[in-house]
């Protein structure tokens, strides 16, 4: 079996210069905020050129370097950074254990066939990872032990032919296998310092000597990992992150820090062949609040340009109530679908334009006041339902439309199946067409006149006439298991205006209402 | 006035421009594309149907048949793949009567605007979005007065950018000069049904080419929009099967 393992250096430094590239090149510093008085946890080369060194406090520290800028690391950028990498060894194999901390092991199984050599697929393995934003050392190795030590212990891509991990680790320090205090104190004191001395001790001595503890730094050491490689399950979601030092209260800033999460996040979904489905974005606030949203993309897209505009749009849209101070965003992997389109058959819209196009719409009009229409799985008249808006290529159908809800409709009714004709027009030759219904929301209440039952007179807001001719009533009643049950009779009455209009009686309140118009 | 020889370098630099077909020398521009309605008397009035990339009106007062027509003309499109749209700010849009004339609901996109100012704003973005076969902007029984005056060269400018046929659906002309055709329909006789119970079956509408920039205006057919042409009855779908 062979293994590789990635190692990043000074994994929060790494992970915040990858939240914020313009760090880069800079005096910094960061800083364990769980300690009392936080001391510093990773520094940077600039800061190192200073004088600076690990464990000083920020006082002692800037004292050194007046320039250093000292920063805590969120935990949301060190798992954004951790995910990435999982994501970028994912990108050649499933088998992917996360071990925290920049670390991940990957299997090697079955990838020979696609490379030459173990040294360049390391080396295509290094530049994903370096796509990401991350510099990562690799090992590769038997076990996953050995793959660690080899990339701690060199300075890039270290490959560990098989059987030569003994002769390889021999020289590395004892101290990267992070014996105990105790344990490594003895060690010192025995003048055993590097693997090889302790690979050479016969194990029975070291575990009468040192008790388990010893046998097992002994067996770590010989390369025998504990326990196997343990995949992590694979992500349902990507999500990216940023802490603010300073609140932000306008959009263009935001949108600036957005365009950065979003193009890192392209590149891990990218990478693993996705493309971006739902955006979800989750901003802290100044005030200690939360907002939460969700952004459909009607047209999963990679392209940064059209998922920034639908952020936009939503947020211009729906502001923030109050200064940003974190922000979140995770996305959706989708699977790219090939769809042949027809040469004969008109293109639609473009999908990404589309998509803008219908979130643009959105913000003008509300979101449930933009999509395809539907009808509604109920009796009830006045009913009409509403569905996200994906047209099918041309030359393909799906079987009927998602709905999101309907109005005045309940869930169990019966299903009324659109009939729609499959053959040529009846009316095609004959100059005839389907009477349309002009619909009337909300109905409009009118008073009736009625002779022998039969309505006579309509007077209404800007209706009034003498019924010429009438037909019905239709009696329409439903739901009455429910309080919105209905019972109505419904006339098709013709005014002395010439329009004939659609009449209902409520026989619960009496009341009348017009519904619709003919047209 | 160009010279025929300076013909070709200045559609060459207005291609590079980025301005195809903006402007025409010489030559005529080239045929306007039709977008068939679906009713064969109708169609043969407009030489074709509905010309692409241009405003065409539906004018008539209420039960005149206009929405009809224009839903018809929605079925046509979606039910050869296109894909089309419909701004409707008086929200009168009523689903089964489009499922009845065969429209691929899956295939319309239907925007409900809060207002006619609002529901123009849609109309350029749809226009402009490209894609759309029609788009029908409804506006109603009493559209707003005065729209503003730049709208309309603004919405043709779109629609002929995307080949888009912007469908106007209005109790009077609105579009003024920018609407390449105008079709007036007038209500005649609303047909009923005589027997044990009377049941109102439609209108006979007389349908006139009022306006028309691309061929010859006053030519005039008579249309009906009927329940019994069809394949569902309206009242079947809408208040059940039951009768009076």
């Amino acid at each position: 079996m062979r293994l590789a393992c990635l190692y990043v250096p000074d994994f929060p430094l790494a992970a915040l210069l990858r939240a914020e590239p313009d760090l880069i090149g800079t005096p910094l510093a960061v800083v364990d905020e769980l300690r009392p008085r936080p001391r510093l946890k990773a520094i940077s080369a600039e800061a190192v050129r200073r004088g600076v060194t690990v464990d000083l406090t920020t006082a002692q520290a800037k004292a050194i370097a007046a320039d250093l800028v000292v920063r805590r690391v969120a935990p949301g950028v060190l798992r954004a950074a951790q995910a990435a990498l999982c994501d970028a060894a994912e990108s050649f194999t499933p088998r992917v254990e996360d071990a925290g901390d920049g670390i991940a092991y990957l299997d090697l199984e079955g990838l020979g066939a696609l490379f030459e050599s173990e040294s360049r697929l390391a080396n295509v393995l290094a530049q994903r990872v370096m796509r990401l934003g991350l510099e990562a050392r690799i090992g590769v190795a038997g076990s996953k032990v050995a793959a660690y030590l080899a990339a701690c212990h060199g300075g890039g891509i270290t490959v560990i032919p098989p059987g030569e991990e003994w002769h390889s680790l021999a020289p590395v320090p004892i101290r990267l296998l992070e014996p105990g205090p105790e344990l490594a104190a003895t060690l010192q004191r025995w003048g055993i310092r590097c693997i090889g001395d302790l690979v050479a001790l016969p194990t029975a001595a070291v575990g009468a000597r040192l008790g388990p503890e010893g046998v097992s730094l002994v067996r770590r050491a010989r390369g025998e990992d504990e326990r196997p490689l343990v995949p992590r399950p694979l992500p349902l979601q990507f999500e990216e992150g940023v802490e603010i030092e300073y609140g932000i209260e306008a959009l263009e800033p935001l949108l600036f820090v957005l365009r950065g999460l979003l193009d890192r996040l392209i590149t891990r979904l990218a990478l693993r062949g996705f493309i971006c489905g739902d955006l979800r974005l989750s901003l802290r606030l100044g005030n200690r609040g939360r907002d939460e949203r969700t952004i459909a993309v009607v047209a999963p897209s990679n392209e940064v340009k059209v998922l920034l505009a639908l952020v936009r749009l939503q947020l211009e849209t729906h502001p923030p109530i109050a200064a940003i101070e974190g922000v979140r965003i995770a996305a959706v992997g989708e699977r790219l679908r090939a769809a042949q389109l027809d040469l004969f058959r008109p293109n639609g819209p473009a999908p990404t334009r589309l998509a803008i196009t219908v979130a643009r719409l959105a913000a003008i009009c509300g979101a449930d006041r933009v999509g395809a229409p539907a009808v509604a799985d109920t009796y009830r008249p006045d009913a009409y339902g509403i569905a996200p808006f994906h047209p099918t290529p041309p030359g393909f159908e799906r079987k009927g439309p998602r709905v999101q809800g309907f109005k005045g409709s309940r869930a169990g009714d019966l299903f009324l199946e659109p009939s729609i004709p499959r053959t040529l027009e009846p009316w095609n030759s004959s100059g005839a067409i389907p009477l349309a219904l002009r619909a009337v929301r909300p109905p409009r209440a009118v008073e009736v006149f009625c002779e022998h039952d039969r309505p006579e007179f309509v007077r209404g807001d800007g209706l009034a006439g003498r019924v010429v001719h009438a037909a019905g009533p239709w009696r329409v009643h439903g739901e009455w298991w429910s309080e919105s049950g209905y019972a109505r009779d419904y006339y098709d009455a013709q005014l002395s205006d010439g329009c004939v209009y659609r009449l209902y009686c409520d026989l619960g309140t009496q009341n009348w209402f017009v519904d619709g118009v003919y047209d | 006035m160009l010279a025929s020889t300076s013909q070709p370098s200045a559609v060459a630099r207005l291609a590079e421009l980025s301005l195809p077909g903006r402007v025409h020398v010489g030559a005529a521009s080239e045929a306007v594309r039709r977008l068939p309605i679906g009713v064969r008397p109708l169609d043969a009035v407009l030489n074709g149907g509905l010309p692409r990339g241009r405003i065409s009106e539906l004018i008539g007062p209420l039960s005149s048949g206009k929405t009809s027509l224009a839903l018809t003309l929605l079925a046509t499109a979606t039910r050869r793949g296109e894909v089309v749209a419909c701004i409707d700010p008086a929200e009168a849009l009523h689903p089964a009567s489009l499922a009845i004339a065969g429209t691929d609901l899956q295939r319309l996109l239907w925007v409900r605007p809060p207002s006619a100012t609002a529901a123009m704003r849609c109309a350029e973005l749809l226009l402009q979005a490209g894609g759309f076969a029609v788009v029908v902007l409804d506006l109603g029984v009493s559209p707003p007065r005065p729209l503003r005056g730049q709208v309309w060269p603004r919405l043709l400018h779109a629609a002929e950018q995307s080949h888009t046929a912007l469908i106007v659906v209005a109790p009077e002309r609105v579009a003024g000069s920018f609407a390449a055709v105008s079709l007036g329909l007038q209500r005649r006789t609303p047909l009923w049904r005589r027997g044990l119970w009377a049941l109102f079956d439609g209108f006979e509408t007389a349908t006139t080419v009022v306006r028309n920039k691309l061929g010859a205006p006053g030519k005039s057919t008579v249309i009906r929009a009927c329940e019994s042409c069809s394949w569902e009855p309206l009242h079947a779908r809408t208040l059940g099967s039951s009768n009076p």
